[in-house]
């Protein structure tokens, strides 16, 4: 049976719109962690191939069950499908100014810069938007908010073996 | 007009359509920036009142690590448009609670009832969950984009408008509600430790440490009633079975991973 060219025409033209748009969502992904590696198989603790960084774009190649198959600059390996995003990551935001850092050296130091950071903090919470209210404790806030961790550091520290 | 060309002219003027649709769609679902300043404003407002019912626990050592452990996670798996800030509050009872804008907040009594760190980071992945899945921004339709609730909270900070004010505190008052006395659906609660044994999954630690703890919390609620462990989740029985259904299906039932009870010890004491 000939093609009726009244059909098959329009049905290429909406295919050559669609394959693009559906072919990216399916196969692209991104990495949403800081750092991640790529393992050989997928179980956390087998051969790291390479460390892929937060932002990465990988193509997904399979999946099995919690853990995904990836390319990264033509290489292949697993990585957990909870470090992985459809969408590149969203930028951090943050009404607070880095203050009192507690990791390396800072941190023996840490309750000394916190205290007077709590009272520069306080200052602008209110600016920031606060409601005040008598049973709110603003310096409290500040003090918790005034302690910067490296993301980094923190990292290495809860990626350490036993 | 040949036919052909019609229905290719056709196809073309419905592109725009199809593109529109796509959009609406990703901004009915999709959080913008002014979404998490408003999430962020009330869970600093949240976060203040509930810091004005419990004092911080004056403890630095202990504090930090909590700090340290639970922005580990939180690089690798917690939303990347927020910084999370952890906090110990200087209380017996047995609790951590999730606020939105990134405020996690454990009670010394939970750190104690702990045997390691899988356990903390069990707990502290769970209420990071519970933020990832924005459990109160959407219980209480926290959004910047219909600009509502964040001119209120910006009138309020202004010292104007005392509806705006009433707006927020109310709120407040309703989470404070779900924090500490109705607690959130139960099915938000299982998503929650489901998400966090995956979390442990990922970056390594063993994840029954975490239904070992929840064990524990079940003992500690029937056998020593002075601890309060909250009356806002399921039962203990129920969320066990929960996670397991989940580990067997996620393939990780024979996972096992860190524990690190001496470095847990060290700085726990």
């Amino acid at each position: 049976m000939k093609p009726n060219k009244n059909f098959v025409i329009p049905f290429l033209v909406l295919l050559a719109f669609l394959l693009p748009f559906g072919g990216l969502s399916a196969k692209t992904m991104f990495v949403k962690s800081l750092k991640v590696k790529m393992t050989e198989a997928p179980k956390y603790g087998t051969k790291t191939l390479l460390v892929l960084k937060r932002g990465n774009k990988v193509e997904k190649l399979e999946q099995s069950k919690s853990w995904v198959k990836i390319k990264y600059k033509n290489k292949t390996g697993w990585v957990h499908k909870f470090v992985l995003s459809n969408r590149p990551p969203r930028k951090r935001i943050s009404l607070l100014a880095r203050k009192v850092d507690i990791t390396s050296k800072a941190r023996k130091r840490a309750s000394t810069f916190t205290s007077a950071a709590a009272a520069r903090g306080l200052v602008a919470t209110d600016k920031d938007g606060l409601v005040k209210k008598e049973k709110h404790d603003f310096i409290a806030l500040a003090k918790i908010e005034n302690v910067f961790v490296d993301p980094e550091e923190a990292l290495s520290f809860i990626s350490e073996d036993e | 007009m040949n036919k052909t060309l019609i229905i290719v002219l056709l196809i073309l003027l419905s592109l725009p359509v199809y593109a529109g649709r796509a959009r609406f769609h990703k901004t009915g679902k999709e959080f913008t920036d002014n979404d998490t300043i408003a999430e962020i404003r009330f869970g600093r407002n949240l976060a203040a009142r509930i810091l004005g019912k419990y004092k911080l626990w004056d403890n630095q050592k202990a504090s930090d690590y909590v700090r340290i452990v639970g922005t580990g996670l939180t690089t690798n798996l917690g939303r990347t448009d927020l910084r999370f800030i952890f906090a110990v509050l200087d209380t017996p009872d047995i609790n951590a609670y999730a606020i939105p804008g990134g405020y996690i907040i454990i009670t010394r009594g939970a750190l104690e009832a702990m045997d390691n760190e899988a356990q903390l980071a069990g707990v502290l992945a769970h209420e990071i969950a519970h933020i990832n899945q924005r459990h109160i921004v959407n219980k209480l339709k926290i959004r910047g984009d219909s600009n509502a609730f964040l001119s209120s909270i910006s009138i309020a900070a202004a010292g104007g408008a005392v509806s705006g004010m009433k707006l927020v505190n109310e709120m407040i008052d309703e989470a404070v509600d779900i924090l500490f006395e109705s607690g959130i659906e139960k099915k938000f609660e299982i998503n929650a430790d489901a998400e966090a044994i995956q979390i442990l999954v990922a970056v390594g630690y063993d994840w029954k440490c975490y239904t070992d703890y929840l064990k524990k919390l079940d003992q500690l609620i029937y056998k020593k009633q002075s601890a309060i462990v909250s009356k806002t989740h399921p039962s203990v029985e129920e969320r066990l079975e929960k996670i397991n259904s989940i580990a067997k299906e996620s393939g990780i039932m024979d996972y096992s991973g860190k524990i690190h009870k001496k470095r847990f010890h060290e700085y726990i004491k």
